[in-house]
């Protein structure tokens, strides 16, 4: 390997992980959404 | 045009990040011995400086936890090790990286690189703690402990190419800094971009935090109202 590649892939690594990262985090935000949707579906028919 | 107060850190991210790395490709100076390797330096040790700066954030909460019991200092510190723990996988690979040209090996039993994965170690620990109890008080105190008591090894890492022999570089010094100063200005972007990036990402895990626990309290509340 050349010493640009090592350069590519630890610039590819860091942002890559930091992109995961984000996404990982976007995923629990939308399974909380989710799961704020069904309790409100449980709660709503004692609503009334 | 007002900008929401929860934008302006990814919206200076947006900025920062691309300058940052448009800086270190075709502003700093090639080194003279590392050749284009060492362009890695740029990101490598603000990553290992955030890290460090998430892990003072845990301790910090940890402590504030451990005393007034309260569960925004458990959000605090469950965001700090998370993201500290990412920044510093992402340290040991940048750093591996950088090891196979210079030293011609992937990783050596230096005293930095040891006690940095020692590091890795004791705040992976707590991330599984944290998965592994159940109960939300007992699980906040364990990882608080483990949090503060963790910490311990920060000063080690940062110490540890100074005080023992090490084959790390310490380019950073308190009487000097070996670097010119076209680096030294691509060195203080890249810090700046990768901070706000940090402080952007632990808000928005803390809130997450924050949010799913309030989700844990309403279902409780649910439960006992039927």
């Amino acid at each position: 390997m050349t010493s640009q590649t090592f350069v590519v892939l630890a610039y590819m690594a860091i942002w890559a992980g930091l992109a995961a990262y984000v996404v990982g985090l976007a995923r629990r935000q939308h399974r909380l959404a989710r799961r704020i949707e069904a309790l409100a579906e449980r709660i709503r028919p004692g609503e009334g | 045009m007002t900008l929401r107060r929860s934008a302006i850190l990814p919206a200076l991210s947006a900025v920062l990040v691309p300058a940052a790395v448009a800086m270190v490709f075709f502003y700093a100076p090639l080194e003279r011995t590392m050749g284009v390797v060492q362009k890695i330096f740029y990101f490598h040790l603000p990553l290992a400086g955030v890290a460090f700066l998430s892990f003072l954030v845990a301790c910090v909460s940890g402590i504030l936890y451990l005393v007034r019991r309260e569960r925004r200092w458990d959000a605090w510190g469950a965001a700090a090790v998370e993201l500290g723990v990412v920044l510093t996988t992402l340290v040991l690979v940048t750093g591996s990286l950088w090891g196979r040209p210079i030293w011609n090996t992937w990783w050596t039993w230096d005293p930095r690189l040891t006690t940095s994965l020692i590091l890795w170690f004791i705040y992976t620990a707590c991330l599984i703690l944290r998965s592994a109890v159940e109960d939300e008080g007992r699980r906040a105190t364990y990882c608080a402990v483990v949090a503060v008591a963790g910490f311990v090894d920060v000063p080690i890492v940062f110490l540890s190419a100074r005080l023992f022999r090490s084959i790390h570089p310490t380019v950073i010094r308190s009487d000097s800094v070996g670097l010119e100063p076209a680096m030294i200005w691509t060195l203080l972007v890249c810090a700046a971009a990768v901070l706000v990036l940090w402080a952007g990402l632990l808000g928005l895990r803390r809130s997450l935090h924050l949010q799913e626990a309030a989700l844990s309290d309403l279902r409780a509340l649910a439960e006992r109202a039927r």
